[in-house]
């Protein structure tokens, strides 16, 4: 087989593309973040903008996580939140997580992405799937959740909402 | 008798499980929009609810186009452009949803797994925005879009006091791991 032959039946060559697309359309909205609004909520029972902004950055480590365990167990207390100080921060934190889990991504086989994971709470089994299915929930589909909501609190700030998935009422056009 | 229509490829086995959980949990979203709200926006450049939730309520509706024609112009030289759908209560934008899930999984279903890979154009006015694998407007034009979409939502219902439901985890006001 030649090395394209080889690329074709790969789940993981299937993911990359979308996973660049995908995180070059977040680092642009994070590059957006005002760095004066970072303690602001839209709402007493909302993330704030750090904290949003933080999560958004942290979310691709899902991907090196989910290819390097069989399971994580979210009480165990391993888990540091990241509320942003900074753009800088947020943009560095996001930045290494995404190189990590696209390298965890383009190194796995088809056998290691087809094997199964569990998130765990407290020791009870929250989900069990494979591993390509728990890529696409808790990292793409959970970051593009929460890119979706930043965008809403950039708006109510007035920063030009960049282009996500086609023109929004500041940029782009189709 | 499993009333679903069964998928028939390997493509659409790996998609549907998870359209079906990101369409149950879109519909526990939209159960929740406050039809007194659907004028409100809570930006001046922003959508207003009711439309939000329509644009929602359309959005798997492209998931047939993606699958049954090769292209979708969304200003035809000589016909009619895309007219988005206004709800104007919940009950018509959960309709209209319904309808467009279950038209959308029964052309998922149904489709093998070289259709899959055939290229799709979106074009305006005759000319090609982009062309992609149909397998590709399924995850990205209509899924991962929806997504965005309904977080914005939950950003909407939480400024109106609208408990948000839990979505990847628990939110502020329900669901526990």
């Amino acid at each position: 087989m030649n090395p394209q032959q080889q690329q074709a039946g790969r789940i993981s060559a299937a993911l990359l593309p979308e996973f660049d697309h995908e995180m070059a359309t977040t680092r642009r909205t994070l590059e957006r973040i005002p760095e004066d609004k970072l303690d602001w909520a839209p709402h007493e029972k909302s993330m704030s903008l750090g904290r949003l902004a933080g999560h958004v950055a942290e979310l691709p480590n899902f991907g090196s996580i989910t290819m390097k365990t069989d399971s994580i167990d979210l009480a165990s207390g391993g888990y540091q939140p990241l509320t942003a100080t900074s753009q800088k921060q947020a943009l560095d934190a996001f930045d290494k997580a995404a190189a990590g889990a696209r390298a965890a991504i383009a190194a796995a086989s088809n056998d290691d992405l087809m094997q199964s994971w569990t998130l765990l709470y407290g020791g009870k089994t929250v989900f069990s799937m494979p591993r390509v299915a728990a890529l696409r929930a808790m990292m793409m589909s959970h970051m593009i959740h929460h890119r979706g909501q930043l965008s809403v609190y950039l708006r109510l700030h007035n920063v030009p909402v960049p282009s996500i998935y086609g023109p929004s009422a500041d940029e782009g056009s189709m | 008798m499993n009333p679903q229509p069964q998928p028939t490829g390997r493509i659409s086995a790996a998609l549907l499980p998870e359209f079906d959980h990101e369409m149950a949990t879109t519909r526990k979203t939209l159960e929740r929009v406050p039809e007194d709200k659907f004028d409100w926006a809570p930006h001046e450049r922003s959508m207003k609810l009711g439309q939000l939730a329509s644009h929602l309520a359309d959005m798997p509706s492209w998931g047939v186009v993606g699958l049954k024609q090769d292209s979708l112009d969304l200003a035809p030289p000589g016909g009619p452009a895309f007219e988005p759908f206004q709800g104007k209560s919940r009950a018509q934008v959960l309709e209209r949803f319904d309808k467009n899930v279950a038209a959308a999984r029964a052309a998922m279903a149904d489709t093998g797994d070289p259709e899959y890979m055939k290229p799709w154009s979106l074009l305006r006015s005759g000319q090609t925005l982009m062309t992609m694998p149909r397998v590709a407007v399924v995850r990205s034009f209509v899924i991962n879009h929806i997504i965005h979409h309904r977080g914005q939502l939950s950003v909407y219902l939480r400024l109106n006091n609208v408990p948000v439901p839990s979505i990847y985890g628990p939110s502020a006001d329900e669901g526990n791991m």
